[in-house]
């Protein structure tokens, strides 16, 4: 949630609920799994859980990141925004 | 009441499922939020609220219409053993018909009597069909329809030629396709088993 909101530059802020329903989805769709593994005691609570992205995960989440990057080079191109900073 | 508890009964909002999967998680994420926020102002509160109100009643939806498709697979099992039944339904009351004509036959039979036998034999034979209709899958839906319908009107004109029907035929000549349509007529989305 803390990275999400990083990354995001503070204009998207995740709860617990919208994160864990997305969670929910994106294991339903196949697109990330559980790692099986424990947290290390020493890194924090021991009844944490993890996830990664799956192979289809990882192909869907390039292939979406291809159309954002297609759609900002049209909205450039119409001068819609800004050049691409230095 | 601790922040810890008063989240956990905000979690109420959420379907069980999801707070058995989901719930503890939840709250050791609320635990981090608590100790880098200060939950004792209206922001960290209205936030919480505010995630709650957003995801709660989504993920409610999505169970409720998962309930749906279950039911709806429910039904469909339930309306092909209700065609078997039909079936054999249908295939005695041939046997039963033809057995009455023949001890009928030992004596005289009134005009009336035959008719109504024959009815029976129709409103039977029309059940069956509709049973193996409904078997059949989707594609025999509306013949297995057409052929309730029939099959009430046959046994209905059946039990006014001869009032001295039994009353077990009559339940199970009037009753047995009034389900079945109720059944077929019963809105639900397509099964990907292609049942009836």
């Amino acid at each position: 949630m803390k990275g999400v909101a990083t990354r995001s530059e503070g204009t998207v802020r995740l709860g617990p609920g919208t994160l864990y329903g997305a969670l929910k989805r994106l294991l339903e769709a196949g697109l990330v799994e559980e790692r099986g593994e424990r947290a290390a005691p020493d890194r924090g609570d021991e009844r944490r859980r993890y996830y990664r992205l799956t192979q289809l995960g990882l192909s869907v989440a390039r292939a979406e990141a291809r159309r954002l990057d297609a759609m900002v080079r049209a909205a450039r191109r119409k001068k819609l925004i800004g050049e691409r900073p230095a | 009441m601790s922040a810890e508890r008063i989240y956990e009964l905000l979690l109420r909002a959420y379907p069980p499922d999801f707070r058995a999967e989901y719930g503890r998680e939840m709250v050791l994420l609320f635990r981090d939020q608590c100790r880098e926020s200060d939950v004792r102002t209206v922001g960290f509160w209205a936030a919480v609220i505010w995630d709650v109100a957003r995801s709660a009643p989504a993920l409610r939806a999505e169970a409720w219409c998962t309930r749906g498709r279950e039911s709806t697979r429910t039904i469909e099992v339930i309306m092909k053993l209700a065609a078997m039944l039909t079936v054999l339904v249908g295939v005695f009351g041939i046997l039963n018909a033809m057995v009455e004509w023949g001890a009928a036959l030992t004596g005289t039979i009134g005009g009336v009597h035959a008719l109504a036998l024959v009815l029976g034999v129709c409103a039977s034979a029309l059940l069956l069909g509709a049973g193996a209709a409904i078997l059949r899958g989707t594609g025999g839906r509306q013949a297995a329809r057409l052929a309730l319908f029939a099959s009430l009107v046959t046994i209905v004109a059946a039990r006014l030629l001869f009032p001295w029907m039994s009353v077990f035929s009559q339940l199970v000549g009037i009753g047995l396709p009034i389900a079945l349509l109720i059944g077929l007529y019963w809105p639900r989305r397509a099964s990907p088993a292609g049942a009836a």
